[in-house]
């Protein structure tokens, strides 16, 4: 084992040889020096096991040599050697970090034992550092390699969260290291495997035992931006006192998941291709002789391969184009390939058979070369007729969905889409049949080719003919729901229609239905001339198109009724007697019904394109608030939804608007009707005047007594005069007449006055208290009024302001309903107070009150629960319209049998107190 | 007793109860039959009225009664309704300030004499109460005492 150099310092040069000869005879190399700056000097070049240092130097403080040192080298043991012991020295080199200190004289054995001991103690720190770099080297090419892996490395603790986090990981899982760290392992797998993740995560702590560590995993993860992708993840675990840890190396296998995907397409592909073309080879000399041929060839050549074999393969199925002109040998690629040398591929050739018939090839000729020379050439080809058939198909599919998308009517479309079908796969006669329902029968509703061609007489033959449910094979299609065929209906024994078939020269027939879902709606036949085989291709590929027309059908079928209910909305909105308009965001009109167009614009034209709110005959106020409004629906505000009735000329218009709901982002939309309400409006002022005239009628009833009796004191008073003869009595009784013509006067100019204030009088301030007074005056002339007790509470309220006539006009209303309830007996109580901001007036009776189940109906006009012709039902709707026109606010009482009181209350804002 | 016996006792045509709350009214109607030869007796209201006819010696010895409708306490509708139904015999006129034909037509319903709408002169009222009378002196003399 290699073992440092001992370096002794020591100025005494006999000390130096002597310490010297002892530790080479232990086996040590030797350094020794004089001076302390040589030491130094020595000490930062070299490697030493130990260093024996005196401490008395003549350059240098040995001390001062022995700090440095340690400095220089921290495990470089440093024993010290000193002639004068002193306690300042010992300690003073313990103290700076000697290793040991002897005094010399020194003993042998004990230098010996020390060095020994201080030269282990370094090699134990030097390896002890060594271990602790290696490890730390270790440590950073671990940490290299997961930075700089590839692979996401995730590390967990026991509890499932992550504690380390690489730059792949970054990558593939979208997290920052410090987004990650500290999170569950749960936030990078989706919502459905966490509970499973979580599950063995515990049965791991419990158990010890996992199902996934040590094998690899293809799993879905989820990236911080929610995206799922597939991974595969390999799981280790591991315990350390501190508990279990988890490692995942995780890698992002989407695009392995897409590259296998498309080569396993690629691989099924090819083999499918394999699989289904049998390939014919066949060999060729140079002079274009066939040398070999193999089964599969001959097989579709319909030859005996010893048949072929030294035959010029030009000549015998390659000798014509399809249209029969013939091929010539020289331009045939199959013998360019042993002429030019180069490799022939074509697509599009066809190859004949021994009958006669031929089939469309691919084929490959490959020249073969012996000794330089062109020999011959091979020859691999493919019976492609499956799939040009196929190609075919695929174009009469796609020809039909066309056909069908730019087809206005089935009708329209179902010749065109027989002859698509026909040409695409090789018919000769193409035949729609459709359900009859009433005579339950299958009805010819088209054909191809045109019946003035070579197939007339059968398509005529078919066209009149009507088949029975399961009968022929389109009924029995339409019967089973599914495709049929006949493969030669001349030899069927059940077709009627053979003979005819026979001479235009059909044999084979197919029939498909006509469906989409469970429902049949008709059915496809086709003929042709040749027989053919059942082909599970082509059925497909026709209860494709089957389904095609039927979804057409139904498309149609729904189109129409559609149509015909939206036909039906606009007759309806049509001959609405109401107007309605439609406007857009611009308050252009976009619909007008007829009514619409009568009403506000011309007979005969339409109110479209011209702005809705100059259309309306309004005054400038009423369309002012009419385009308010407008803007506020197209804005999407709220509109109160009252209607607003404006006038026009003679004529009076109630209208209401609405938004349109639209879907999308269209713009919206405002509808409105109009209706003409002059009619009912009339009629409405008739009642209202009428109601007026009730309560004069009350006012009138009541003036007649007033006038009347006085009238009767004054006539008998007149009559007695004309008997009397005492002159007292004369004058007594013309000054009775005096008096009651004055009364008489007098009540005349009330009523002439009241009058005159209904139809005259403006608004001015209101003593509610008087006007209750003389409401109730003029109602107690009236021929209800009974015994009723009449009790006042008067407190002071402001004075209104407000037309006198209809304020008496409502007290009269509510004391007459209130005398009426009471029969004539009871006690009315009229009230008045201050409340708060309002000035209440109360009317309250004792009568038979008002029931729960009409007290919301009172205030409707027309509502009365008097006899007919006994009342207008206009009196409370009236007290309704009054109160509320001067800001009041109504409010009803009522108990059955106990008795109605009304609340009114104004606002006393604003207004003078009453004087009192 | 016939009924020149009572008339001879009497010396009067008859007795007619005159209710009226107004003064102005009743009084000069009062002083008319009074000349006219009727015993008059007065009645300010229909309370007064009925009053009046239960306290007399016999009630069927009022001839007519000419009755006010509006009037405070009872009033003449419901004044009538009694005399109609405790003293049916009696004849009833009815002098009203209300020219009401639903109130006439209910009133004749209840069997009254005569309805009379204010003003009505004395000649006419007179001609009423003269057959009024007459109807129920005929009727008393031959049924009652």
């Amino acid at each position: 084992m290699f073992t440092p150099p001992v370096l002794i310092v020591d100025d005494d040069p006999d000390t130096r040889e002597t310490l010297s000869d002892l530790l080479v005879s232990e086996g040590y190399d030797v350094q020794s020096v004089a001076l302390g700056a040589d030491a130094l000097e020595q000490v930062r070049h070299n490697r030493f096991g130990a260093v024996l240092l005196d401490i008395q130097l003549p350059d240098l403080n040995g001390l001062s040599v022995l700090k440095v040192l340690t400095e220089l080298d921290p495990h470089l043991p440093i024993i010290v050697l000193t002639g004068h012991a002193s306690a300042e020295n010992t300690i003073g080199s313990l103290i700076r970090g000697a290793f040991a200190y002897l005094t010399k004289p020194y003993n042998s054995q004990e230098v010996k034992a020390v060095l020994r001991r201080a030269v282990s103690v370094k090699d134990l720190a030097e390896r002890a550092e060594h271990v602790e770099q290696a490890l730390r080297a270790s440590e950073d090419r671990f940490r290299v390699l997961v930075e700089s892996a590839t692979d996401a490395i995730i590390l967990a603790d026991h509890g499932g969260y992550i504690i380390s986090w690489n730059n792949a990981a970054e990558r593939v899982f979208g997290y920052s290291k410090e987004e990650a760290l500290g999170r569950p392992l749960t936030v990078l797998m989706p919502e459905r495997y966490r509970q499973a993740h979580e599950q063995g995560l515990a049965r791991l702590i419990r158990t010890g035992e996992s199902r996934l560590v040590g094998k690899t995993l293809e799993l879905m993860g989820l990236t911080k931006q929610g995206q799922e992708f597939p991974l595969e993840l390999s799981l280790a675990s591991w315990q350390t006192q501190e508990g279990r840890w988890f490692s995942g190396i995780i890698r992002d296998i989407t695009e392995r998941k897409r590259t296998g995907a498309e080569l396993e397409r690629l691989s099924r592909h090819n083999q499918l291709l394999l699989n289904s073309a049998g390939e014919g080879i066949y060999g060729l000399d140079a002079q274009g002789r066939t040398t070999f041929v193999n089964p599969a060839a001959a097989r579709m050549l319909g030859w005996d391969a010893a048949e072929l074999i030294g035959q010029p393969m030009h000549a015998i199925l390659h000798h014509s184009y399809p249209d029969g002109n013939p091929y010539p040998r020289t331009a045939c690629p199959i013998y360019a390939a042993f002429k030019d040398g180069l490799i022939h591929h074509v697509q599009d050739e066809i190859f004949w058979r021994k009958d006669g018939t031929s089939f469309p090839v691919e084929y490959v000729s490959t020249p073969i070369r012996e000794q330089e020379t062109l020999a011959g050439a091979v020859v691999v080809f493919r019976d492609i007729s499956e799939r040009k058939r196929a190609e075919g198909l695929q174009q009469a599919q796609l020809a039909v969905s066309h056909i069908l998308a730019t087809a206005g009517t089935l009708d329209e479309a179902m010749p065109q889409l027989l002859g698509e079908v026909c040409g695409m796969v090789g018919w000769d006669v193409g035949l729609i049949w459709r359900i009859d329902l009433q005579a339950n029968v299958l009805r010819c509703a088209a054909g191809w080719p045109p019946a003035s061609g070579g197939f007339g007489e059968f398509l005529h033959l078919n066209y009149a003919t009507a088949i029975p449910f399961g009968v022929g094979l389109p009924g029995r299609v339409w019967a089973s729901g599914q495709p049929a065929q006949i493969l030669d209906m001349v030899q069927d024994q059940n077709c009627p229609f053979a003979p005819t078939a026979a001479r235009v020269g059909l044999h084979g027939a197919f029939a498909f239905p006509i469906k989409s879902g469970g429902a049949l709606s008709g059915v496809i036949e086709f003929f042709s001339r040749s027989t053919r085989d059942p082909n599970s291709r082509l059925m497909q590929a026709m209860s494709d198109i089957g389904i095609k027309i039927a979804q057409f059908i139904e498309r149609k079928r729904a189109d129409n009724a559609l149509r015909r209910a939206s036909e039906e909305t606009e007759n309806i909105l049509a001959s609405l007697p109401g107007a309605i308009l439609i406007s857009d965001g611009q308050h252009e009109i976009i619909y007008a019904n007829g009514s619409a167009n009568r009403t506000f614009g011309q007979e005969g034209t339409s109110l479209v394109g011209r702005r809705l709110p100059e259309t309306l005959p309004m005054n400038e106020a009423a369309r002012h608030r009419f385009r308010q409004q407008l803007d506020a629906l197209v804005t999407g505000g709220s509109l109160d939804q009252q209607d607003v009735e404006f006038e026009a000329g003679k004529r009076v218009f109630r209208y209401r608007l609405f938004s349109v709901a639209l879907r999308g982002n269209e713009q919206p939309q405002t509808g409105m009707v109009v209706w003409d309400v002059t009619e009912a409006r009339q009629l409405r002022d008739q009642l209202v005047q009428a109601e007026k005239l009730s309560s004069l009628g009350t006012l009138v009833s009541g003036m007649a007594h007033e006038v009347n009796n006085p009238a009767q004191a004054i006539l008998s008073m007149a009559e007695l005069i004309l008997d009397e003869q005492n002159p007292d009595r004369i004058r007594e009784y013309a000054s009775d007449i005096v008096g009651y013509a004055r009364h008489v006067s007098d009540v005349v100019r009330d009523f002439a006055g009241y009058a005159r204030a209904v139809s005259l009088e403006g608004e001015g301030t209101v003593d509610l208290r008087e006007r209750l007074t003389e409401a109730v005056k003029m109602v107690r002339r009236g021929p209800h009024f009974g015994y009723v007790n009449v009790v006042t509470h008067f407190e002071p309220v402001p004075h209104l302001t407000a037309r006198k006539a209809e304020i008496e006009q409502l007290f009269v209303n509510l004391i007459s309903n209130a005398v009426q309830a009471m029969k004539g007996r009871g006690q009315l109580t009229l009230a008045t107070a201050l409340e708060g901001d309002s000035s209440a007036v109360r009317i309250a009776d004792t009568g038979c009150g008002i029931p729960q189940t009409i007290l919301h109906k009172i205030f409707d006009p027309f509502f009365t629960t008097k006899e007919p012709g006994k009342g207008t039902g206009l009196g409370l709707s009236i007290v309704h319209k009054i109160v509320t026109k001067y800001g009041g606010v109504l409010h009803v009482d009522s108990e059955e049998n106990k008795g109605t009181t009304f609340t009114i209350r104004f606002p006393a804002k604003d207004a003078r107190t009453n004087p009192d | 007793m016939t009924p020149d016996t009572y008339n001879t006792m009497t010396g009067s045509e008859g007795r007619v109860l005159v209710v009226d709350d107004e003064a102005p009214v009743r009084k000069p109607i009062c002083l008319a039959l009074k000349k006219a030869g009727y015993d008059v007796i007065e009645a300010e209201d229909g309370a007064q009225a009925i009053q009046t006819l239960n306290g007399g010696d016999n009630p069927l010895l009022v001839d007519t009664i000419l009755c006010d409708i509006r009037m405070p306490h009872i009033n003449g509708v419901d004044a009538i309704k009694y005399f109609r139904h405790h003293y049916p015999s009696v004849p009833v006129v009815v002098l009203t300030g209300y020219p009401d034909v639903e109130l006439a037509v209910s009133l004749m319903k209840m069997g009254i004499a005569a309805y009379l709408v204010k003003p009505v002169a004395k000649d006419p009222l007179l001609k009423v109460i003269r057959q009024s009378v007459g109807s129920h002196t005929l009727f008393r003399d031959h049924f009652v005492a």
